[in-house]
């Protein structure tokens, strides 16, 4: 039953048959992330290589950001002798005012001026103006490489996460399309953006463009993940949108829109897809969208908060950062948790193995981010608020690593909570399963177990339980499941066989049966599967995280031996049932068989027996009727009535002792065992069988021996015995051509032993059946004649006497049935039994 | 034991073959009590010894009978005078309910015990009915 198992039950490693929607092949969409990251990385070229460098940054509005620092490039510090400071604002440079530049925006400032140059620029400081002449420094090593940096820094977050979707995940349905689109636009966005304030390559109305584009993007992106909102909404709402984002976008390229009002997009779309988010959180949304809306804000949260935490908080206590490159690159490292904790929302279910070490990265990059910018803030906070020193800078940072461990076990907690929702202990859970295992020796119990105890630990609300039978599969138990039909279940099995112990997202196995199982774990016992253990739906978003599953699995195993454990408990007990009913159904056979060969003897005496009983019965009826003819002839003397009487009398007596023998012999045995002289079983037997001898002319020798030592028996069981020996004897010889009819009747005490010697002169037997005759229902008669019951019986109620029954034989020559019983042991005289005293025959 | 009658042949001379004597002294007493001459053997081989030696009208046997059975005595008579009556006696019901099993012709099959105004009717009947195909008498002496 559970060694030889259905051949479809395997347990390949095969991969997730996946048929592809209709998408480009890989190497075009390959192609289409070099040509984004070419496009990207053209700006960024072009600022790093062609915009002119003066040797300061300017802002947009042409203030004066940073300088270049003279300890790299000291002649050209001593020609510019420092007449600029950063915040001075610059009016013009060379022919190009300010305004000019802000009207046409394809103007690029210092055009024209390569390294060495003298370029005269209008300043204002202080609402003084004055003219300088400035020698151009650039383009430097150092400024390219810091151009490179940080422009490749901005947007590549976003390009490899685009990329990755774009190339690797799947399904490829329209979240797919949308959040590649979010990303290689913001990539694109942030490219052109990072350098928009040189004006190089028309970034400046390229990126206003770009911003009003993000709006239908990103308001689509959040409209549609982690689940779609107002759908019938969307129809209408969106075209509009894109329309009318790309109106304003060429009005931006033609720098026809008024100055800023880019802005207002940036606003709309980052405002509004904010919005689209938290609206998930309100009521009647599924819980599963809203564990992605956390992992997304959480994202956001990540993404932002060391910036604006870094911005923020120190203004606030007018205490300026330390070390504000150190602050910048913080925020800057903190972008890329966006489109990462974006990814991981969406395509969680899709990650398989990869999803709980990108979880665990997620956490731990996030939380090293935090950890930082808390630090920096303390040390910051400490060294304005306190004026602490060294010492306490020290004490605030040993503080920081000791807590660190603590706050990082919080801090992944919270990410898991996000993530995952409950966080099942695994050690209880084993320790629960382990304490109570051993119990549940019966199904029953053991479901309890695991519905009652382990599962609402994982807040796992479908399942099910199969356990594989030869060709079908046997429901144990399922909980918020539709019943399957029988062909579905086996269908249904093989399909899940591919997917054995993987998460399984529901999208593309909808309609097909089992389409709710997202986890199905086989139940192995010796390495064969045995049964199935399916998980379906779980609070929050049905998902299933490896390690739960590794859990799960462990889980499987233990199941897969609790329940050999009750299949062979339930076994062992249907076989000691079926042992004991099977020893019933044997006595009650031997019971049955018995009187079957009694009822077999029977039925060959009721000839002889009618015959006896209806010939006293004419008897009576005659001398009766006659009695009362001779009285109406007036003929009736007293001797005749005398005579008459007499005659019925010893006929009464007559039928009485048939009858009574009769029913003696056909009495069920009761089993009695006593001290038997065998001869009187074997003078009651042809006492019955005489009249039928003597009508088959069958002369009857008796050599019955004196004296005998009693046998211990049931001398009813002797007498059917004996009946058998004789009703055998009677028909080996009763054919026409058997002349000399003798049946030898002998009994004597040979050894600890009284022997019982049947000897006939019939047709004899042949060897062939010499050693079948004892077999049941063998029988050489002709059908009807016999019931191939007499013998067996026989043997079995000699058997059970401790005794022996053999036949010597040989065709033409007679047959001649020894048997031998013990002679009753002398400890048991109180059981002798006054045996019937039977007429004589 | 055979108890023989010399009486003269009215109305029939019945042979009864029948192996337990008190059926024999019965039938004896109520077949001479109705006139009859009865005579009587003890099994088919000695009933058949008289039939050959005795002129007889009726013979009533019984079936099952050492030495010489009933069906026999029957097969022997019918051999030689195949229009004999014959009255059969047996205790064997099976004959009762599966009449086809008995193919003998004017041959009654009467079941222990019996009826003695059953059997009277049959033996007056086997007496009247005369043996026309034999030519044999019916009433040897009239």
């Amino acid at each position: 039953m559970l060694r030889s198992l259905p051949t479809w039950v395997r347990l390949p490693r095969r991969r997730r048959p996946y048929t592809p929607t209709l998408v480009a092949p890989f190497y075009w969409r390959a192609l289409v992330a070099l040509a984004m990251l070419a496009v990207c990385a053209f700006y960024t070229y072009a600022a790093a290589q062609w915009a002119p460098y003066p040797g300061f940054d300017l802002s947009a509005n042409w203030v004066v950001r940073a300088l270049d620092s003279c300890e790299a490039n000291v002649s050209w510090c001593a020609a510019n002798g420092e007449p600029l400071q950063v915040g001075d604002r610059i009016l013009v440079i060379g022919d190009l005012s300010h305004d000019d530049a802000m009207r046409d925006r394809g103007q690029v400032p210092f055009a024209g001026y390569s390294s060495g140059d003298w370029a005269p620029l209008t300043v204002e400081r202080a609402e003084e103006v004055f003219t300088v002449q400035w020698r151009m420094l650039g383009p430097t090593p150092a400024g390219q490489w810091r151009r490179w940096g940080e422009g490749l820094f901005i947007y590549l977050p976003f390009w490899v996460i685009g990329t990755v979707l774009l190339l690797f995940l799947r399904p490829q349905d329209r979240r797919w399309r949308l959040l590649i689109l979010f990303n290689y636009f913001t990539a694109f966005w942030l490219a052109v953006g990072a350098f928009s304030h040189l004006q190089i390559v028309y970034t400046s109305p390229t990126q206003r463009a770009l911003a009003w584009l993000l709006v239908p993007v990103y308001l689509h992106v959040h409209l549609v993940v982690p689940s779609v909102l107002f759908p019938r909404m969307q129809r209408v709402l969106l075209p509009c949108l894109y329309i009318l984002a790309a109106v304003l976008a060429l009005l931006e390229l033609l720098q026809q829109a008024p100055d800023g009002a880019y802005n207002l997009g940036l606003l709309v779309a980052v405002g509004g897809s904010f919005a689209l988010l938290l609206v998930r959180l309100l009521g009647r949304f599924p819980a599963s969208a809203r564990t992605s809306v956390y992992l997304m804000l959480a994202g956001i949260g990540l993404a932002m908060g060391p910036g604006l935490g870094l911005a923020v908080i120190p203004s606030l206590f007018q205490s300026p950062l330390r070390d504000q490159a150190l602050a910048n690159r913080i925020a800057a490292f903190a972008i890329p948790l966006l489109p990462a904790f974006y990814l991981y929302a969406v395509y969680k279910p899709y990650l398989g193995r990869l999803e709980f070490r990108f979880n665990r990265l997620l956490s731990l990059y996030s939380f090293a981010l935090l950890y930082l910018t808390a630090l920096v803030l303390a040390l910051t906070m400490a060294g304005h608020l306190l004026d602490g020193g060294l010492t306490l800078s020290t004490f605030i940072a040993a503080g920081f690593g000791i807590a660190a461990p603590f706050l990082q076990r919080g801090f992944l907690q919270l990410i898991d909570q996000a993530a995952y929702g409950a966080v099942p202990d695994p050690q209880k859970i084993v320790y629960t399963f382990a304490d109570r295992m051993p119990s549940a020796l019966d199904q029953e119990a053991l479901v309890t177990l695991l519905a009652a105890e382990i599962l609402p630990q994982f807040d796992i609300r479908q399942s099910a339980l199969y356990l594989l039978q030869e060709d079908r599969a046997d429901l144990i138990y399922q909980a918020n499941v539709a019943h399957n039909e029988e062909h579905e279940v086996v269908e249904g099995l093989q399909g899940l066989m591919a997917e054995a112990e993987r998460f399984r997202p529901g999208q593309d196995v909808a309609g097909k049966p089992f389409a709710w199982v997202r986890l199905a774990i086989p139940l192995q016992a010796h390495h064969e599967a045995i049964g199935f253990w399916l998980f379906g739906q779980r609070e929050p978003d049905d998902y299933y995280p490896q390690h739960q599953i590794a859990l799960l699995k462990t889980l499987a195993k233990q199941v897969a031996v609790a329940v050999e454990n009750s299949l062979l408990f339930r076994e062992q007990q249907q076989y000691t049932v079926e042992l004991q009913q099977s020893l019933d159904r044997q006595q009650a056979m031997q019971t049955q068989l018995v009187q079957a060969g009694k009822l077999a003897s029977l039925g060959t005496l009721v000839a002889g027996i009618t015959h006896e009983l209806n010939n006293p019965l004419a008897g009576i009826k005659l001398f009766t009727g006659n009695l009362q003819a001779f009285k109406q002839r007036g003929q009736l003397t007293d001797a005749l009535l005398i005579q008459a009487l007499a005659d019925i009398d010893q006929l009464v007596d007559k039928a009485n002792h048939i009858i009574r023998h009769f029913r003696d012999f056909s009495r069920r045995s009761g089993g009695e065992f006593g001290a038997v002289d065998l001869n009187q079983p074997v003078s009651d037997a042809l006492g019955m069988l005489e009249q039928q001898l003597r009508l088959h002319n069958i002369q009857v020798q008796l050599a019955l021996g004196a004296d005998l030592p009693p046998v211990l028996g049931d001398a009813n069981q002797l007498e059917q015995v004996v009946v058998n020996l004789i009703g055998n004897a009677r028909d080996a010889m009763v054919a026409p051509s058997c002349h000399n009819r003798m049946l030898t009747l002998r009994t004597c005490a040979m050894g600890g032993t009284v022997v019982l010697e049947v000897a006939d002169t019939g047709c004899g037997i042949a060897a062939e059946h010499l050693d079948k005759i004892f077999d049941p229902f063998y029988t050489t008669k002709e059908i009807g004649e016999g019931t191939g019951l007499g013998l067996s019986i026989s043997y079995g109620i000699i058997k059970n006497h401790g005794g022996e029954i053999s036949v010597d034989s040989a065709p033409g020559r007679g047959t001649t049935f020894h048997v031998r019983l013990p002679v009753c042991p002398p400890a048991s005289p109180s059981t002798l039994e006054p045996q019937e005293q039977g007429d004589e025959p | 034991m055979s108890q023989e009658s010399e009486i003269a042949a009215i109305p029939g001379h019945i042979l009864v073959v029948e192996d337990e004597d008190y059926l024999r002294r019965g039938l004896w007493q109520l077949l001479t009590l109705e006139s009859y001459t009865v005579t009587c053997a003890e099994d088919g081989m000695q009933g058949w010894e008289l039939f050959e030696t005795l002129a007889l009208d009726l013979v009533i046997t019984d079936l099952k009978m050492p030495r010489m059975d009933g069906i026999e005595l029957l097969q022997r008579i019918r051999a030689q005078k195949p229009n004999f009556p014959i009255i059969l006696l047996t205790g064997y019901a099976d004959l009762e309910t599966e009449p086809s099993a008995f193919p003998y012709e004017r041959c009654d099959l009467i079941l222990k015990p019996f009826d003695q105004a059953h059997l009277l009717t049959s033996v007056k009947r086997a007496l009247d009915s005369p043996g026309t195909e034999s030519g044999y008498p019916v009433r040897p002496g009239s």
